[in-house]
This record gives structure tokens, C-alpha cells and sequence, in this order.
């Protein structure tokens, strides 16, 4: 259904900007990326977040559409924070 | 400058933050709850079963009621939360000849029946709470929280200016790092809600902005009597002058449902049975983002439409669709387990900033042992204020089970019940070593809140097991949110357990806190 | 709070006092002169001007309080809080006695 989706595209579209930021590319994706990809992988995770306020506001109109935007988008947010701390954790262990 | 600047709003938000903090952190674990007050209302009154019906079957069967137990009333109002309330409130102006103590209020299930379900204050006690709080004159309440309210506002305003990397540290959450994970954990549930919690904190005050700010009315008007005329219209009860059967009610509710296009929240009749009768009809709380109604009023005799109002003017429209998003009395489903896990976030926010505070100190003291009277105060308040309401709430929900069901003042009691146990845990706290007590408080409210559905197991036939078996998912949410509190409460306790008795903790209260280093 | 007593021996207490007498009850006062004066201004009737400007008050309140606390010269905060505060009570009662009131 819509909430799942709209959840889905929110975690996603954060991960992509959480990738985006060198500082956390090593514990999300292994390596750094060149600045070329940074930059298009930001413009995405921007984009996968525009696309997924057109979809909420299209499907339960703009004013509710707006706030559950808003407030998946808050648990994508978190969901990507917590995905990160866990492999930053993961990466800090001595092997 | 630019570093003045920051610095003084850093100390700024310290400040409002720690003074406030506490009934800051009531406010919110308080209001958040009311999001489900409906719930936990019907869940603390289990001898009420729903019956699902619509607007005008409901308020007709109401009506009847009314017209069989109370027919000398001036004045009747049938009240409905909307599509989530379990059964109608009614609320009636006795006639002149009704004696003293003759009830004026009563509780219908869906099909018209009287609830014959035992006094208690449900989820509409925690709500109150959160702005009228209790045992002190709602007046000084409202100011109280008010001015908690404002600080929190200043709060949030000075913590964007103080976070210099609100945008590179947006996903940082470091765990198990000390002072590092507190602060991170304290901004992460403020920044990544923030939209919310900036939303909660300014529609709160405006909720309540006439006790706080009267001036604005008072520019314009002499007599504040006359604003609130033009604001809230609301016919009163006319000199009786003679019997007259009241009209059915059913057809009236039908047409201005159809009419609004949306469901029927009140129903008032003024001086049923007499010819000059009116029923003024209002939309319900679910119908529209903002909270001013639209309402329709008939004559009670004739069913004819006397005049319409629908609250119009910018200046109304921001004001009712402010004070709709702080109660959200709109949203279900998902939207509003979203403004639940918000509020929590808020919750998050506060108690993780009060601790925050404790722990960057603790690094600093010059003896850890005996800290000055600032500090162990601090942290006495803050196990006191953050452990000591969701255990009373815990206690709230069993003495909801546990106390006899009849009686007069069981309501009464069970709130006591709240304030006895929250109080309990001030004094443990100020007796027992603060690191010692947050593990027993923690541990405690996690075994309470594990024993709320086994003591409603026992005490009715409403237990977890029968709801899941009949799709009851209200009574099923509730206790299965029990659990799930309980198992967050026994993790904090184990985690703390495990802080104070791991072998770096002696090492830990002596080294001073460790300069934020940056990742590469 | 050990060096909350360093403050209370020190001169610093005599400035946070000033700027916390100017952040609340003097900020309450000028604030309240703000609102009533946007209450006359606002256009679209006495009603909608009367709730517009007590929506605006909590942002001016909360604005004046942290700035009681950002800018350096208390003497400079007394004396601008005070003056906005007569300039507008002044304007009020100058709108008023000439408009009057519902």
C-alpha cells in the first residue's frame, strides 16, 4: 500500500543523501566514491524525496499528504541513521 | 560576534531546557499518550463493546434517552470523538425542579444503552493533564505550562542556532560512546523531527494563546464578552413558553451531514419539549483539519434550518487548522501512529537533553564521589521526572484493574494511585546512590508495565489472548503496547546495569570528557 | 553548580538578572504593546486582526527573549525593549482613543 511505499522511497532517498556525505561512505558502502557520483548520488536521494511527496500529496491530497511526508520521511531518516550506526559499529570491531 | 552569538544561545538553551525540562518531559509523555486517549478510555472501561453505528442512528437513540431519564433538562448535548470513540458522552442542564445532587452526565454505548462501565478518568485524564495538569487551580496550570512551553520554544530556536553541524552530523548516531551517544541521541530525535516538534511546541501555545495573550482581543474590543460572540456564535436557551413534541432528530443530522459532506461530532438541544426548541448540530473533530466546527441550527419543532455557521477569515482558518494539527483529532491510522512516534521522539529529546547534561558534568567534577548539591540535584530530579511518570502511569492502568469496580470516587483514586507512585520514586531516588537507582526505577516500570495485560487477563475477560481471537484490535494494540514498553524499560534498566558494573566504569567517572573527534 | 556560586560571588549573576527581567516580564510588557498595536493595523475586520496578531505574539515573545541574551550591552537591550515598548503603548492609545473599540 501507499504508507509502505511512501516508507520505502523515504529510507531510500536518505540513505542515498546519507551516501552522499564522504565522511560516511566508507562504513555505508566500503570506499569513497569520486565527487561526480557523490554529487549525482545526492541529486537522487533529493529527488527519490521530491518524487515521494508528489506521490503523498497526489494519493491523500496535499494537506495530509504533506504531513505524513513529513513524518515518514522522519522515520526513513531514522531507519538510514540507524543502518549507518549499526555499520560504523560493525566497522569499528577489531577483527 | 558570530561566536558570542552562538555561545550565549548555547547557554541559553542549556538553561531553558534544564529549568523546564522536567514538566517539559510530563507534557510530552502525557500528550503523546492522548493521541490514543480514545483507546485507553475504552480499554480502562472494558465493560463498554463498541457498537458501531452511524451519525444519525446514534444521536436519535440518544435523544430518546434523553427523553426518557431526563425530560425536564433546559439543556442537552450528545458529544462524539468521532469514528474512534467507543459510545457517546452526554451531558444535560437539569430542569428547575430536579433535585440537587440528580446526575448530569452519562456514557451511551454505539446502540443507545447507558455504559454501565466503572468511574474512571481513562486516556482523558492524561490529556487533560498535559496542559490543565492536576491538584493545582487550572488557571496557574495553564500559565505553568505556558510558560514551559514558551521556554521550549526559545529552547528549540537557540539549539538550531548552538548545532553547528546540523547538517553534517544529520545521520550521526555513535552508541555505546558515553557523553558522544547522549548528545547524538539528543539530536537526532530533535533535528530529524524536527518540523513536528517545532509544529507541537508554537500550536500548543496557541491552543491556549487568550490566556496567555488577551491584548489582542483587547485592542479591539472593550468588552471581551462581545469576541467571543462573534467568534463562537452559539444560540442560549430562550424563555420557555410552552410544551411542544421535539422533532426527530435522526432526518436533521442526516441533512447536515450530507450537507457538510462529513460526520456529525455534537448534537445540542435547547429547551427540548417546548416549542422554543433548538438543535444546533456541529461537524466532528475528524471532519476537517481545522477544530472550529461548522454547525447547523434547526428549530426543535418544525425541523426548520434557523442559520448556518461556518468559521470563516484567514486569521480563524490558521488559528483552527494550528490548534487541529497540535490535537490531530483528524488523523487515524497511520498518520497518527506517526504523530505517536513523534511525540515520542519529543519525549527522546527531553530526556535524553536532561541526561546529557548530567553525564558532560560528570566528566568535569572534581570529585565524582561527592559531587556539589547542582549536580546530585539534577540527577535526582531527572530519574524522579523521567522514571517516576511512565511508572505512574503503569500504576494507573493496574489500579484501573485492581480497585473495586464500584464505589464512588474510584477515578479519583486511580489518579492518586499515578501521583503516589510517581512520588514514590522522587523519595527513592533521593535516598538510594543515583546510578542504583536508575537501574531498580527502570526495572521496576518494566515489570509494571509487563504486568498491566496479565492483571487485565485476570480481573476480565477482555485478556490479550480473547482480543487477538476477536480481532478486537483496540484492546489487543493496547496491552501488546504494554509489552512492548516493558521489553524498551528492561532493556534501559539492563543497559544501565551493565554501565555501572562494567569494569571501565571506575575509569569513566574520572576521565574527563573526550573532545569530539571528526571522522575523515 | 559549582560555578553558579562563582557567578553569585562574581559580577557575572547582576547581568543574567538584567537579561532574564528583560527576557520575561519587560519582553511580556513590549510584546503585549506589539501585539494590541498589530491588532489595530491588521487589515480584514476587528475579529480576524484581533486573532492574527495574538498568533504573531509567541514568535515576537520567544524573538525578544533570545535576544535579551544575544545582544552584548544590557544598558542597549533595557533601553531599545523600553523604548519600542512606550512607542507602541503610545501608538496604541493614540489608535484607540481615536478608533475606539468594540
Amino acid at each position: 500500500m501507499t504508507h509502505l511505499l511512501l516508507l520505502f522511497l523515504a529510507t531510500l532517498g536518505f540513505a542515498l543523501l546519507c551516501v552522499s556525505r564522504v565522511r560516511h561512505q566508507r562504513d555505508l558502502i566500503g570506499r569513497k566514491l569520486s565527487e561526480r557520483t557523490t554529487d549525482f548520488v545526492r541529486w537522487c536521494g533529493v529527488a527519490i524525496l521530491a518524487l515521494a511527496y508528489l506521490l503523498a500529496g497526489y494519493r491523500f491530497g496535499w494537506a495530509v499528504g504533506t504531513l505524513e511526508w513529513l513524518g515518514l520521511s522522519s522515520i526513513g531518516a531514522v531507519l538510514t541513521m540507524a543502518m549507518l550506526s549499526h555499520r560504523s559499529g560493525q566497522n569499528s570491531l577489531p577483527r | 560576534m558570530k561566536n558570542g552569538f552562538r555561545q550565549s544561545m548555547a547557554w541559553l538553551h542549556t538553561w531553558t531546557g534544564l529549568l523546564l525540562g522536567w514538566l517539559l518531559f510530563a507534557i510530552f509523555v502525557t500528550g503523546t499518550s492522548s493521541y490514543f486517549q480514545e483507546e485507553i478510555t475504552a480499554w480502562m472501561t472494558p465493560e463498554i463493546r463498541s457498537v458501531p453505528a452511524d451519525g444519525p442512528t446514534r444521536f436519535a437513540a440518544a435523544t430518546r434517552w434523553l427523553e426518557r431519564e431526563v425530560p425536564g433538562a433546559s439543556e442537552w448535548s450528545v458529544y462524539s470523538a468521532g469514528k474512534r470513540a467507543a459510545g457517546l458522552q452526554l451531558y444535560w442542564v437539569n430542569g428547575p425542579d430536579a433535585p440537587a445532587d440528580a446526575p448530569t452526565d452519562a456514557r451511551l454505548d454505539g446502540a443507545g444503552r447507558k455504559a454501565d462501565a466503572r468511574e474512571t478518568a481513562g486516556g482523558d485524564f492524561l490529556y487533560r493533564f498535559h496542559y490543565n495538569l492536576h491538584y493545582i487551580n487550572w488557571y496557574w496550570a495553564r500559565w505553568i505550562v505556558g510558560i514551559a512551553a514558551m521556554a521550549m520554544l526559545v529552547a528549540i530556536f537557540s539549539g538550531i542556532v548552538t548545532h553547528k553541524k546540523i547538517i553534517a552530523d544529520f545521520f550521526l548516531l555513535r552508541l555505546g560512546k558515553g557523553q558522544r551517544s547522549w548528545l547524538d541521541a539528543h539530536n537526532a530525535s530533535s533535528v530529524l523531527f524536527l518540523p513536528f516538534i517545532l509544529m507541537i511546541t508554537y500550536t500548543g501555545l496557541v491552543s491556549l494563546a487568550t490566556h496567555y495573550m488577551p491584548w489582542g482581543i483587547a485592542a479591539n474590543y472593550a468588552n471581551e464578552e462581545k469576541f467571543f460572540e462573534a467568534t463562537f456564535p452559539w444560540p442560549v436557551p430562550a424563555e420557555k413558553v410552552g410544551s411542544a413534541p421535539l422533532i426527530a432528530v435522526a432526518p436533521l443530522v442526516e441533512h447536515a451531514e450530507r450537507t457538510w459532506g462529513a460526520g456529525t461530532g455534537s448534537v445540542r438541544i435547547l429547551n427540548p419539549g417546548d416549542r422554543t426548541a433548538q438543535v444546533i448540530v456541529s461537524t466532528a473533530p475528524d471532519a476537517s483539519m481545522s477544530v472550529r466546527p461548522r454547525s447547523m441550527t434547526f428549530d426543535g419543532v418544525t425541523g426548520k434550518l434557523i442559520s448556518a455557521h461556518n468559521p470563516s477569515g484567514a486569521a480563524t482558518a490558521t488559528e483552527g487548522t494550528m490548534i487541529g494539527l497540535h490535537a490531530g483529532r483528524f488523523a487515524s491510522g497511520v498518520l497518527r501512529t506517526l504523530y505517536f512516534l513523534s511525540g515520542v521522539a519529543g519525549c527522546v529529546m527531553v530526556a535524553s537533553g536532561l541526561i546529557l547534561w548530567t553525564v558532560k558534568r560528570r566528566a568535569k567534577l572534581p570529585d565524582p564521589d561527592r559531587p556539589h548539591f547542582g549536580f546530585r540535584l539534577v540527577e535526582k530530579l531527572n530519574i524522579g521526572a523521567i522514571g517516576g511518570l511512565p511508572l505512574g502511569m503503569a500504576v494507573y492502568f493496574l489500579a484501573n484493574r485492581l480497585l473495586p469496580v464500584e464505589g464512588a470516587g474510584r477515578s479519583d483514586r486511580e489518579i492518586a494511585a499515578l501521583f503516589i507512585a510517581w512520588g514514590g520514586v522522587f523519595v527513592w531516588a533521593a535516598v538510594r546512590p543515583s546510578a542504583r537507582a536508575w537501574i531498580e526505577v527502570l526495572a521496576v516500570t518494566a515489570a509494571a508495565f509487563a504486568l498491566v495485560p496479565v492483571v487485565s487477563a485476570l480481573t476480565t475477560d477482555r485478556s490479550l489472548i480473547a482480543s487477538l481471537a476477536n480481532g478486537d484490535m483496540v484492546f489487543a494494540g493496547f496491552d501488546l503496547s504494554m509489552l512492548l514498553v516493558a521489553a524498551g524499560f528492561g532493556r534501559a534498566a539492563a543497559k544501565a546495569k551493565r554501565r555501572a558494573t562494567s569494569p571501565k566504569a571506575g575509569v569513566r567517572k574520572r576521565t574527563a570528557g573526550s573532545p569530539v573527534t571528526e571522522a575523515a | 553548580m559549582s560555578r553558579a556560586v562563582d557567578i553569585l560571588h562574581g559580577g557575572r549573576w547582576r547581568d543574567i538578572a538584567a537579561r532574564v527581567l528583560a527576557a520575561v516580564p519587560l519582553n511580556y510588557a513590549v510584546t503585549s504593546a506589539l501585539t494590541m498595536l498589530i491588532a489595530r493595523l491588521l487589515p480584514g475586520g476587528a475579529q480576524q486582526a484581533s486573532v492574527g496578531a495574538t498568533l504573531m505574539s509567541f514568535l515576537i515573545f520567544a524573538g525578544l527573549a533570545m535576544t535579551a541574551f544575544a545582544v552584548r550591552s544590557v544598558s542597549r537591550l533595557w533601553a531599545g525593549l523600553i523604548a519600542t515598548g512606550v512607542i507602541a503603548a503610545l501608538a496604541d492609545w493614540y489608535l484607540i482613543a481615536w478608533g475606539g473599540r468594540l
